[in-house]
């Protein structure tokens, strides 16, 4: 593939030539934007892209282009940059270089740099921390796997050449491979300055090892993630800087994929002492957090990017209409009700808890979310390590997941919530910065009897107000920031849930053979199914839906004709129906409410108290 | 770059140039000829090395160099040193080009025009400039047009312009906090503020920008690009003014301009490269500081040879260390004495955009300041600041040995102005920060305030998302508004509070905690607690101790944090009694004092509180009052100036329109909704408004009509002898009257207004202070926690049991158990414990009988 080769591996030298070009003035940038823009929107070519999220660093060569997928985890300030700079040979002769798209500005032997010439132009760009996608599930990291394409320098190359053919990866080689130290030391050889390159890579060696040596899922063990930042515990992968340029911009926790020019440069990397004379003072934890060593975060100079509505990589951006919506839901009810042990009302909230989104929010309410309680998860069961298994289930049928096991030591010990850390100047994440969509379980069966110190009522206070306000207030100290969410909460426990939610479902399960009921599940779960299953819940969650004029009109008059007894329905019970009714009628496959679905949300609601009440009464 | 042997101009022009140099005073300086005759500048080092040294006009001498200063009028200065402002970066060389030559060859004879005398004569042929930026030049006098190299300022027109300014502006509307003692409005204002420093010896002078944009538009613009050149030449032109009047003042050093409040008064988000090394003004909170650290700004070398001495200035941050003593000519025999080099202090601060700028889903940015000399500790992590200074750009060289460059810049702005937002919310009576809008948003507010149903439209607004309660929302509007704050210190009686409590209670599941969430949401500086989860402390503030410096720290609570906002409280009937009776204070007085580990101290805690609270049996007992529904003290409800009960009408109307309100809200048609209320954006800002804009006072009519309510109020229960309405309640109800007056954008309040706010306030008490026994309204249900119904029958309880006792002749003793039991025997009532009680104790404290025991009661005769 020569084509992609050039503007694939050298992106650089695309963007100069196109800078030649047009001139300085002329529009280059739009060019070099809609060059690529244009290349990258043919899927064919997009996929011949390696996944910089799937390829270990030292695979990749320096400065070409990658696809990555991640959540904003942070935002740094914005960086000014030389986005058209002079160079000066020696002769005194200039010439003008571009700078963007470029950690380094470059200049050739005997040149010098001059950035306060006439025709020099500075720019800004966007800095987002990014990490990859908290929660992600095993299956789509494995499909992303499987489609990543091989990269030609990994079969050929293992003694790889040192130096690529390009002349623009020429100081910018050898970020990361297998080998780091002696990488590092190679480079620093040729650059000027020996000892301090040596004592930095002596420092970071051990962390480059585990991080980013190997960072396949399987074998990396990172404990130490404060330093990376993940969200949650025990995740891997590679995090990364991501440079956005022009009018391209994201909030806070949002996935994004994008394609860009991997830079790697460890000239990058903090080397502490060296800055000329500036006093550092309270400079030095943030450096070091701001400018990590590409070897462990690389940088992103993005070219392309978007959000994505879904995670699911069995679909494509724009996901068709479910075709057997019925069928579909049919075989997960199938499965879930083995799952919940043979009880069917358990596996029907369920379903709708599973396709549950926040659609809308009225001033500060959240319109559509579906939190569940299942109750009633009893010794017996949890002997068998039920809600394990319900868990790694779930897992398996969403893209996006989270267990939570409320322990006492988690809940007193650990900050769930973000905060920032204004020494380091960076937002320290926590369990609770989510990705949309992410179905989070709590485990409240861990709970022991013991007290929650001041930590652990804030972290259950927090927990609620995301159950019950889907927001996250992030602590900035001296004060709070508000975030949205939109994640989708299961509370497993043994009696009700301490923290209050949308509605409880207390399990009645038929039978105690909790391993049997699993070699059940596994029987059904074909790989013909689970792709049916994981389909069905990701284009139902975004399915449209609306109430015709009649069916108003019909649970108005209900909703009247019941509040005329005594023990009608209160306003709160009517939002209920309304959020139940909606997903029994999406996860049908229909687009609006009608008479019998309706009915049956009734139905579903009604057995479900009826079963509340008749437990209460015992 | 002020080091004198770098001073020199370039060695082509010839020794005029030098002369030129040395008489750089304006003619009109008196006393110029006091400025001694020095040498030129020391021994010039290396000549051939000052090829492309111009000299600046601008130079900043130091202590060191003060013989050799040219510009600034040494003529009164006796004594008053010239202080380096490292600030602004007056060390950097500055060049002047004559525009009529080529700019190019550079070769205009410097210094001439420096310091105004324009005698320098340049190659000189007036011919009109051509500017680059235009219009500075046009008026400016004849001979050679020196610019500022890089820039279109003319150093002698500037100072001219600038003396004009100090001499001829006059402000007519100065902000709270720019006035002084004895200011006199019609007076120039800066010429008083030199007077001012003559007084004070503070040499320091604050220029509003916004002025200096009123009276010159130009010279504004120049000071905004290139504040670097222009606020030295400002520097000159005040010095050489204020030696002219107080030639005789000795100050710590001259007089600095800070200007401020440029109109680039930007959100941090927007700062761009375009602003670069212009002088812009932001605001934000300061997050964190770091120590001092003093830069040094000249080295002293000492020779070690013939113990000659030199002073070397740094020029960007680097010292040239001298190689060859000129005075023994050995080479390398310099070395750096510290303690007698100079070092000023400098100071890292991290500045955070404040939350209200910020667009959703975004971190906040931060930006560095370095703040120098006397700025150094003007602001604490917390603070509120408006920064002015210049902002800059520095490149970040990955090595000083590499030639590629990391391709970044780094920025900071050097402060020359702080404007602290806190200073006035401490101590003065107005809100926090001055809510600034443009001359549309305040014409759309006005043009919303002249609607006729703008009450209903605002409560409207009011969480559209919760059904009906109007009232219950057009108190929570008068809320947000507040009323007026009035200060009676000098009377002695303190403040009155201009803030609103409200209190909600009422079933569960009436969206009261939605209402709160509201409210919290629309509110800047409001809290949102539980009471189920809120102790005393984390109500008021608690003491901990600092981990790192091990020093007790006061951490302010929910109501601290809620000054000039609203507190909601949720849940207020779970909180336990010791924390609500912190709350007493609170409400009333609006302080909240602490006595916390040998810190004793009284905060301001100026909130109106918004609470929602469950009945008893979690449903509203119609058969009870308010207080036995949510037994809550009638001391503190007394303090809420509304008190609204959310209950369930049970009215099919209502539940139809209810639920049709709800169905809608699960089904996608946004469009219907939206142009009917206001969005919360345009709410906020016409609070923030009214609230700082309009205060309204009482009309006569109003007064009349307030006293005739009050009359009335306590008719109502006169008649049976008993007290209906407090002043407190006269008081809330002017406050309400005030803030419906605010909501009109009103600076009257009319009778309208009380008119409404009488009925908001009988509205609301028909609902929570009807005596479940007679029906009738009964204010003193809320003051004494008794319907004056049920304090009669207990009156009369105790006068039958009185009777009883009596009737029993001379005994002393009675059993308790028994007396009851009679009791209940002869009233034809039904007589609970409870009441026995009571009718002992109305008897013990008529001193009748005394119990003692648990059983036994002793009759006094």
């Amino acid at each position: 593939m020569p084509g992609i080769d050039d503007w694939a591996f050298t992106p650089h030298r695309m963007i100069d030539r196109i800078f030649e070009e047009c001139g300085p003035d002329g529009p280059w940038r739009d060019n070099v934007k809609e060059y690529f823009e244009q290349e990258l929107s043919q899927q064919t070519t997009l996929k011949k892209l390696p996944w910089l999220n799937e390829t270990p660093l030292h695979q990749l060569r320096p400065n070409q282009l990658v696809r990555y997928r991640g959540m904003v985890q942070d935002m740094f300030n914005n960086e000014f940059y030389p986005d058209v700079y002079q160079v000066r040979d020696s002769s005194g002769k200039t010439r003008l270089q571009a700078g963007r798209y470029r950690d380094i500005t470059e200049c050739g032997v005997g040149e010098s740099i001059v950035l306060d010439g006439k025709e020099c132009v500075t720019e800004e760009r966007l800095i987002y921390y990014c990490v990859p996608i908290p929660g992600e599930s095993d299956w789509v990291k494995q499909i992303y796997q499987e489609r990543n394409p091989t990269q030609p320098e990994a079969s050929t190359s293992t003694p790889r050449p040192k130096r690529p053919a390009g002349e623009e990866s020429d100081s910018g080689e050898g970020a990361a491979t297998i080998e780091p130290m002696e990488c590092m030391d190679d480079n620093a050889s040729s650059s000027t300055n020996n000892t301090n390159k040596r004592t930095k890579v002596e420092s970071e060696s051990p962390a480059v090892t585990t991080q980013s040596g190997e960072p396949t899922p399987a074998t990396t063990t990172p404990t130490s993630t404060p330093t990376l930042n993940f969200p949650l515990p025990g995740m891997t992968g590679t995090p990364c800087l991501v440079k956005m340029y022009g009018n391209q911009s994201f909030s806070l926790n949002k996935v994004v994929e994008m394609v860009g020019i991997l830079s790697v440069d460890p000239a990058l990397a903090p080397t502490p002492g060296q800055n000329d004379s500036q006093p550092r003072g309270m400079e030095v934890e943030e450096e070091a957090v701001h400018s990590p060593p590409p070897s462990l975060v690389p940088r992103l100079h993005v070219l392309s990017s978007h959000s994505p509505p879904h995670t699911n990589p069995l679909l494509p951006d724009v996901p068709p209409e479910p075709c057997q919506p019925r069928e579909s839901r049919e075989t997960l009810r199938r499965v879930l009700n083995e799952a919940c042990l043979g009880d069917d009302l358990a596996a029907e909230f369920l379903i709708c808890n599973l396709i549950s989104s926040v659609y809308s929010w009225k001033d500060v309410v959240p319109l559509g979310k579906f939190s569940m309680n299942l109750s009633g998860i009893r010794q017996s069961l949890l002997d068998q390590e039920y809600t394990n298994r319900l868990y790694s289930l779930l897992s398996r049928l969403v893209t996006l997941s989270h267990c939570f096991p409320m322990t006492l030591s988690t809940m007193n010990s650990n900050t769930i919530i973000p905060r920032k850390d204004y020494d380091a100047n960076r937002l320290v994440t926590g369990i609770l910065q989510l990705p949309e969509h992410l179905h989070l379980v709590l485990d409240e069966t861990r709970l022991t009897a013991g007290q929650l110190d001041a930590q652990g009522v804030h972290n259950v206070t927090a927990l609620g107000n995301l159950i019950n306000w889907q927001k996250v207030d992030y602590d900035f100290r001296f004060y709070k920031l508000e975030q949205h969410a939109n994640v989708p909460v299961l509370i497993l426990s043994e009696g009700r849930s301490m923290i209050t939610c949308d509605l409880e479902v207390k399990l009645e399960p038929q039978h105690t053979d909790v391993t049997g009921a699993f070699n059940r599940v596994e029987a059904l779960l074909t790989p013909e199914t689970l792709t049916d299953i994981r389909t069905y819940i990701t284009t139902t969650r975004l399915h449209e839906y609306s109430i015709s004029q009649a069916m108003q009109k019909m649970v108005q008059d209900e909703f009247v004709e019941s509040r005329k007894t005594d023990d009608g329905i209160s306003a709160d019970d009517l939002h209920r129906f309304l959020v139940l009714a909606k997903y029994v009628a999406v996860s049908c496959g229909e687009l609006t409410l009608n008479a019998d679905l309706w009915r049956s949300a009734k139905i579903l609601e009604q057995t479900r108290k009826a079963r509340l009440n008749h437990s209460d009464n015992q | 770059m002020s080091s004198p042997g770098r001073r020199s101009a370039r060695s082509t022009p010839s020794k005029r140039s030098d002369t030129s140099e040395l008489v750089p005073l304006p003619p009109s300086s008196p006393g110029s000829e006091l400025l001694p005759a020095t040498s030129p500048a020391p021994p010039r080092l290396n000549p051939a090395l000052s090829e492309v040294d111009l000299s600046s006009p601008l130079n900043y001498g130091t202590p060191s160099s003060v013989g050799s200063s040219l510009r600034t009028p040494r003529s009164g200065v006796r004594g008053t040193p010239i202080r380096h402002r490292s600030d602004i970066r007056s060390d950097r060389r500055i060049r002047q080009v004559n525009l009529s030559t080529d700019p190019a060859s550079e070769s205009a004879p410097d210094g001439a025009g420096g310091a105004g005398s324009g005698a320098g004569g340049g190659p000189g042929s007036s011919s009109a400039p051509v500017a680059p930026g235009g219009s500075a030049q046009t008026e400016a006098p004849q001979g050679p047009q020196l610019v500022i190299w890089g820039t279109d300022v003319v150093v002698a027109d500037c100072k001219d312009r600038f003396k004009a300014f100090v001499l001829r502006f006059i402000d007519t509307a100065a902000a709270e906090d720019e006035r002084f003692e004895g200011m006199n409005a019609e007076e120039p204002l800066y010429l008083q503020k030199l007077e001012e420093i003559h007084t004070l010896e503070e040499p320091f002078l604050n220029i509003n920008c916004s002025h200096l944009h009123q009276f010159d538009a130009d010279l504004y613009r120049q000071l905004v690009c290139y504040p670097q050149e222009v606020i030295p030449t400002f520097d000159m032109a005040i010095n050489e003014m204020f030696f002219e009047r107080y030639p005789d003042t000795i100050l710590e050093h001259q007089i600095q301009v800070r200007p401020f409040n440029a109109d680039k008064t930007k959100n941090m988000r927007a700062l761009n490269p375009e602003d670069i090394d212009q002088l812009i003004t932001i605001c934000g909170m300061v997050i964190r500081t770091s120590n001092i650290i003093p830069e040094m700004r000249e080295a002293f070398f000492r020779c070690h040879v013939c113990s000659f001495t030199t002073t070397v200035e740094i020029d960007r941050g680097r010292i040239a260390e001298p190689t060859v003593c000129t005075h023994c000519n050995t080479s390398h025999t310099f070395t750096l004495i510290h303690n007698r080099s100079q070092f000023s202090d400098k100071q890292m601060i991290k500045l955070q955009e404040s939350p209200d700028d910020m667009p959703p889903g975004q971190t906040p940015h931060t930006v560095l300041i370095y703040a120098h000399n006397d700025l150094v500790d003007g602001v604490q992590p917390g603070d509120r600041v408006t920064v002015t200074g210049i902002y800059r750009a520095v490149p970040l060289r990955l090595n000083p040995r590499m030639r590629n460059l990391k391709s970044v810049y780094k920025t900071h702005i050097d402060v020359v102005h702080f404007r602290k937002v806190d200073t006035k919310r401490l101590h003065g009576q107005e809100e926090g920060e001055t809510p600034r809008f443009p001359e549309e948003r305040v014409e759309l507010l006005k043009e919303l305030s002249r609607k006729p149903d703008v009450y209903e439209r605002l409560a409207r607004a009011i969480a559209p998302s919760i059904y009906e309660n109007e009232d219950v929302k057009k108190g929570i509007l008068l809320q947000l508004f507040g009323g007026t704050r009035k200060d009676f210190t000098n009377a002695g009686r303190g403040h009155f509070r201009s803030e609103v409590n409200i209190l909600l209670c009422g079933d569960p599941g009436t969206s009261k905690s939605q209402l709160l969430q509201y409210v919290y949401n629309l509110v800047p500086r409001s809290q949102y607690t539980s009471g189920k989860g809120s102790s005393a402390v984390g109500l008021t503030a608690y003491i901990t101790k600092d981990p790192e410096t091990r020093q007790m720290v006061l951490q302010t609570g929910a109501l601290v944090l809620a000054d000039n906002g609203v507190c909601c409280i949720d849940e207020f009937d779970k909180m336990n009694d010791s924390t609500r009776s912190v709350l007493h204070e609170v409400m009333e007085q609006q302080t909240l004092s602490i006595a916390k580990a040998g810190i004793i101290c009284q905060l301001n805690a100026r909130t109106s509180v918004l609470a929602a609270a469950n009945p008893v049996e979690s449903q509203w007992n119609k058969n009870k009052t308010i207080i036995e529904n949510i037994e809550l003290p009638h001391t503190l409800l007394s303090r809420f100036d509304l008190i609204f009960l959310i209950l369930d009408p049970q009215d099919e109307l209502y539940d139809r329109r209810l639920a049709r309100h709800l169905v809608s809200l699960y089904y996608r048609s946004e469009s219907m909704a939206e142009e009917e209320t206001l969005d919360m954006g345009i709410l906020r800002d016409y609070l923030a408004y009214a609230r700082e804009y309009v205060h309204p006072k009482l009309s006569e009519d109003a007064s009349q009509r307030l006293i005739s309510a009050y009359v009335d109020m306590r008719k109502v229960g006169s008649g049976r002898g008993q007290v209906t309405a407090y002043p407190r309640q006269l008081e809330s109800l002017i406050r309400l009257a005030e803030a419906h007056a605010k909501v009109r954008l009103s600076h009257m309040v009319e009778v309208a207004d009380v008119e409404e706010a009488w009925r908001l306030h009988r509205e609301a008490l028909k609902q929570s202070a009807t005596d479940p026994m007679s029906g009738k309204i009964d204010v003193s249900i809320l003051t004494t926690g008794l319907s004056s119904a049920a304090r009669k029958r207990r009156v009369e309880l105790a006068q039958s049991l009185r009777k009883l006792v009596q009737a029993k002749g001379r005994v002393v003793t009675l059993n308790f158990q028994k007396l009851f039991q009679e009791l209940k025997e002869s009233s034809d009532l039904m007589i609970t414990r409870e009441m026995f009680e009571d009718a002992l104790r109305d008897l013990q404290d008529d001193e009748f009988l005394t119990v003692t025991g648990k059983s036994t009661i002793r009759v006094i005769h």
